[in-house]
């Protein structure tokens, strides 16, 4: 039943207008980006780390990270409010399922868009330039690396007690794997990246939540209205 | 199929629903006639589990359907006068969908090869390009495709044109036939004494009659004739 959900919520993700627009300019981006890396590559043979070519190669390649943190959360906006209450209420009669399997599709889909968008970038997060890790910078990362499981643990239960247990594994790992290739690529770039990834997840759970609380709390103002 | 006792609703005070008793077995069709705001929606929603009540019970297969929820909503499907259909999916996904979220594999390229015929429409199609009507045919069609035990039609017909009308008719005394048991709330009985044997009348939150229905009968004369009775035996 889940694919059949998490499927319908990828189908009118991409066919809302306001995300085709959010990943155009994404996928423009990543595309300008690895163009400048390129040229700054090429043009920059042999040169050393800390020059100004390193420099504008790591604040250009930080752009599709940047639209990555931003767009993430409007798909997820949308994903969220298109369906709430009693709608929600609705297709969950018309597809036989609790509502809670509605919003697990939804978060499950959320996921499956921001781990195609960080892959879409990940062969130029490979290539990028190793910048030093301050002190600072490696307190914030470790918050949000810490952060990134807490929301990947609450995921993860989740969906094992819905007994999506298999697309759940599958989303883990992946994750994890994200998590890890942060925790291993430690620079401006990927701090950039982990922060918006971190944050669109963020995000995602406060209107997964949000999501959760309205569908209830229509559900007990009827009760209410009714007693 | 569909059991009902002593079903009530109340809001803010008012009775909307009161004592119902309501039975639909296997393999029968029962319209369910009443003037505008009588409660006919109200019961259908209680009965698809998308609204509480407030006293009785209700049973869906055998289902509570008031405790198990989840399980009852499996065995039905409701279609409304409004279906609230995706405009960026087209026909054949939204189709599609339907069968998959509800775990169906096996025939699903005929349910819905089957289901876009009834509808007479093109699998690329776009929801949001299609007329009210069209729409109307297409969530009837999803709703039929699914083939659940118990189907809750809410005016489903209404927007249909009278030359595709008999054919969901003919596509619903099929499902009939083959044991699943109809619902149907309706202003319009023309060409539906084939499908269902009998009418109840809902009046002021209450089934006040079940009666069999006669071909050609006008639902004008059955509500006018409960209402007469009813005045009468009030007084």
């Amino acid at each position: 039943m889940l694919p059949g959900l998490v499927k319908r919520e990828l189908t009118l993700a991409v066919r809302d207008t306001g995300l085709r627009i959010g990943l155009l300019v994404y996928l423009l981006a990543v595309l300008a980006s690895g163009i400048v890396f390129v040229v700054q590559g090429l043009g920059a043979a042999g040169m050393e780390h800390g020059t100004a070519g390193e420099a504008t190669v790591g604040r250009v390649l930080a752009v599709p990270w940047v639209l990555c943190g931003f767009f993430l959360p409007w798909a997820w906006w949308r994903m969220t409010w298109r369906e709430q209450g009693g709608d929600l209420l609705r297709w969950s009669v018309r597809c036989g399922a609790a509502p809670g399997q509605l919003t697990l599709a939804k978060l499950v889909a959320g996921h499956l868009c921001l781990l195609e968008t960080v892959a879409l970038s990940l062969p130029l997060l490979v290539l990028a330039w190793e910048t030093t890790l301050t002190p600072a910078n490696a307190l914030v990362l470790g918050i949000l690396d810490l952060l990134a499981f807490l929301v990947l643990a609450a995921t993860a239960i989740v969906g094992w007690n819905l007994t999506a247990r298999g697309e759940m594994v599958a989303l883990g790992l992946s994750y994890l794997t994200l998590v890890a290739l942060a925790l291993f690529r430690r620079g401006l770039v990927v701090a950039v990246g982990a922060g918006g990834t971190i944050a669109a997840n963020l995000v995602l759970a406060a209107l997964i939540t949000t999501l959760l609380v309205f569908t209830r709390r229509s559900r007990l103002r009827e009760l209410e209205v009714l007693t | 199929m569909i059991r009902v006792r002593q079903l009530s609703l109340k809001r803010r005070g008012a009775e909307l629903l009161s004592g119902i008793d309501l039975d639909v077995t296997r393999g029968e069709a029962l319209a369910l006639l009443g003037t505008n705001g009588c409660g006919r929606t109200l019961l259908l929603e209680i009965l698809a589990t998308l609204r509480r009540p407030t006293g009785g019970t209700v049973e869906i297969g055998g289902i509570d359907a008031l405790r198990e929820q989840s399980r009852a909503r499996r065995e039905l499907c409701l279609v409304e006068a409004e279906p609230g259909l995706h405009p960026e999916l087209t026909a054949g996904e939204y189709l599609e969908f339907c069968l998959e979220s509800r775990g169906i594999d096996e025939g699903r390229r005929r349910r819905l090869s089957e289901g876009l015929r009834l509808a007479e429409l093109a699998p690329e199609q776009l929801i949001g390009e299609l007329s009210p009507g069209l729409c109307q045919r297409l969530d009837l069609a999803a709703a039929l495709a699914l083939r659940t035990p118990v189907l809750l039609l809410d005016q489903a017909l209404t927007k249909i044109d009278p030359l595709a009308r008999p054919r969901f008719v003919r596509a619903l005394e099929k499902r009939r036939t083959e044991g699943c048991a109809i619902l149907l709330a309706t202003h319009c009985l023309v060409g539906l004494d084939g499908l269902c044997r009998q009418v109840a009348v809902l009046q002021g939150g209450r089934i006040v009659a079940r009666q069999a229905l006669a071909p050609g009968q006008d639902p004008g004369r059955i509500l006018a004739g409960v209402s007469r009775d009813g005045s009468e035996g009030s007084e």
